[in-house]
């Protein structure tokens, strides 16, 4: 028994040390100056992901079971302090808060965050000193594996009281994203027309039709290549493939290059849905629209309701009593619920504050 | 039926899935779980107020699917079911659990939320959990700041559980969950919060009435 005892006794020993010196190794951010004028300041030199996860935590008061999907310090507010701007995850979607150290204490933003998203992006968008965050939020609903998220940029920033959504004061801003979504759906399309050829090429005779890829050059650039050779759901790039397995040397059909036929719609839905917002259109999209709410994917008409809600004509609206009959459950459900929205009116970017002290971590949870 | 790291599997997992959340909470304790089937000073058990849940939030999550046809690396086969929001892959299996990416390009432990249900439940299960924790705090603060206000009972709980699975609420913020404590003629009061997105809204309805299969193959 004794020769038992010792060698955990040791172990535990060692782990009691190693955690304190853990512990000591992981800077106190609360206690840190997170003023603009700190030499090396915060924003320059960021704290470790542990440093920040043990903030949020004490903060939210809860265990640290959780991972920082990204992080970063940043001048919003202007008040001599540094803001940090903090997304986590529980092994789902990431969460995010602004929080600010102020005279008082910390305050605690909470913001609407998109499913696809990992953070927010901080820019000086007008170019006036200022700095806005811009927060990837949803457009459309999420229905888990079977269809993407259409995304909406939130513009925030401080107003003296709190952080808002100032989307509104920020049109050029839109107006140059909507380039780049066309853009984008020019490639995606002109990657559908090389698909689409190809195929045709294939049913002509197979010889004429084949890619022969090098592992070697795919190994060179593998995110790119993994895109093109269709990896993933519906032939978006997903994690597998250039992760998992080496490239097959085998001679690749191009009937197996498709465009990532989701992310068409979902960018289609994006830059119709900014045309509407910058007034080009107010009926953009409508006819896109129409056609998933017709298609046989109960998938494609789920995507439409939000969209139809969000275009809130009366024709979209009548669109929408329709897809709220739907024999399919899921997509009747999400029609109603849209309907609910065009009813409350355009969905409202909120920020939800919180002053600590935060509630004490339950012993259950710890 | 024990775990599959690939390939495909035929036989009945929906039990499984759903043991691996009833098995797992069912237990009260009075500082998380107050709500109202814990009787008494709020221990004991609790059966899961809704023993299927976890079939019904696979079935909405991956239309209750670890592995989807495709092609990958030129490769025609089952692959694990990745989420469709770009970037794609980001999670994955029946409970769109986020993937846990290996170190190098080999195959390792943390990629069984991808190729083993087992683990990819299991995880969904230690999250879903967790969640019900913080309903437990959230419920728990309320009662002690709002006189009369009744516990929640395990069915409202899970609402609110899910709604954060969903990824719609903070896990600690009241004002943002499913339920929000208000004053109906002059009692305290857990209804429906007025200010919940209603895409989150949808997505709890829709779990609610999804339909699971009676049995299924791991693809």
């Amino acid at each position: 028994m004794k020769r038992l005892i010792s060698p955990i006794l040791l172990l535990g020993i060692c782990f009691i040390f190693s955690g304190k010196a853990l512990a000591a190794a992981t800077p106190n951010l609360a206690s840190m100056d997170w003023s603009v004028t700190a030499q090396g300041n915060l924003a320059a030199s960021p704290p470790s992901d542990e440093a920040v996860a043990a903030l949020v935590a004490k903060l939210e008061g809860i265990p640290q079971n959780f991972t920082i999907c990204s992080s970063h310090f940043a001048n919003l507010r202007n008040s001599g302090n540094l803001s940090l701007v903090v997304s986590t995850s529980d092994g789902r979607f990431c969460d995010l808060n602004i929080i600010d150290k102020t005279s008082s204490g910390f305050n605690l933003s909470n913001l609407q965050i998109g499913h696809a998203a990992d953070g927010a992006v901080t820019e000086d968008i007008a170019g006036d000193g200022h700095f806005e965050l811009i927060v990837s939020t949803d457009f459309t609903g999420y229905q888990g594996a079977q269809h993407c998220v259409a995304k909406w940029p939130v513009i925030y920033a401080w107003t003296g009281t709190g952080y808002s959504d100032v989307s509104d004061q920020y049109k050029d801003y839109y107006a140059r994203q909507l380039t780049s979504l066309q853009k984008e759906i020019a490639m995606i399309d002109a990657k559908k027309n090389m698909a689409e050829e190809g195929s045709a090429a294939l049913s002509r005779g197979p010889s004429s039709s084949t890619i022969t890829q090098a592992p070697s050059a795919i190994n060179e650039d593998s995110e790119t290549q993994s895109e093109q050779m269709g990896n993933g759901l519906s032939g978006s790039s997903g994690s597998f493939g250039a992760v998992l397995l080496q490239p097959s040397p085998v001679p690749q059909q191009l009937a197996a290059i498709r465009p990532d036929r989701f992310q068409l719609d979902c960018t289609e839905a994006e830059a119709s849905k900014i045309e509407r917002f910058l007034g080009i259109d107010q009926e953009a999209g409508m006819s896109d629209t129409i056609k998933w709410a017709d298609s046989d994917d109960p998938g494609d008409r789920e995507f439409a309701a939000a969209i139809l809600a969000d275009i809130a004509t009366p024709d979209a609206v009548r669109d929408l009593h329709t897809l709220s009959r739907d024999s399919n459950g899921d997509v009747a459900i999400a029609a109603k619920y849209a309907l609910k929205q065009v009813h409350q009116g355009p969905v409202v970017h909120t920020v939800d504050q919180e002053r600590s002290p935060p509630m004490p971590v339950p012993r259950a949870l710890e | 039926m024990t775990g599959v790291p690939g390939g495909i599997c035929n036989a009945s997992i929906t039990n499984e899935v759903d043991s691996i959340y009833t098995s797992d909470n069912a237990v009260c304790t009075s500082s998380t779980k107050p709500w109202s089937c814990c009787s008494g000073a709020g221990t004991g058990s609790c059966p899961a107020a809704t023993p299927n849940l976890f079939s019904l939030i696979a079935s909405t999550e991956s239309s209750y699917t670890q592995f989807g046809y495709t092609t990958a690396n030129g490769l025609d086969g089952q692959w694990p079911k990745e989420s469709a929001t770009v970037p794609a892959g980001k999670y994955v299996g029946l409970m769109q659990v986020a993937l846990q990416m290996a170190q190098g390009n080999t195959y390792a432990s943390p990629m069984d939320t991808a190729w083993n249900w087992l683990t990819n439940v299991q995880i969904a299960d230690d999250i879903f959990s967790q969640k019900l924790g913080y309903i437990g705090v959230i419920e728990k603060n309320a009662m002690n700041s709002h006189p009369g206000l009744q516990a929640l009972d395990g069915y409202d709980a899970e609402n609110m559980a899910l709604l954060q699975y969903g990824g719609f609420a903070s896990p600690t913020l009241p004002s943002v969950q499913y339920y929000v404590v208000l004053k109906v003629s002059g009692i305290w009061e857990w209804v429906q919060n007025p200010h919940a997105s209603t895409k989150g809204q949808a997505y709890v309805t829709k779990v609610r009435n999804a339909t699971p299969p009676n049995s299924t193959t791991c693809n």
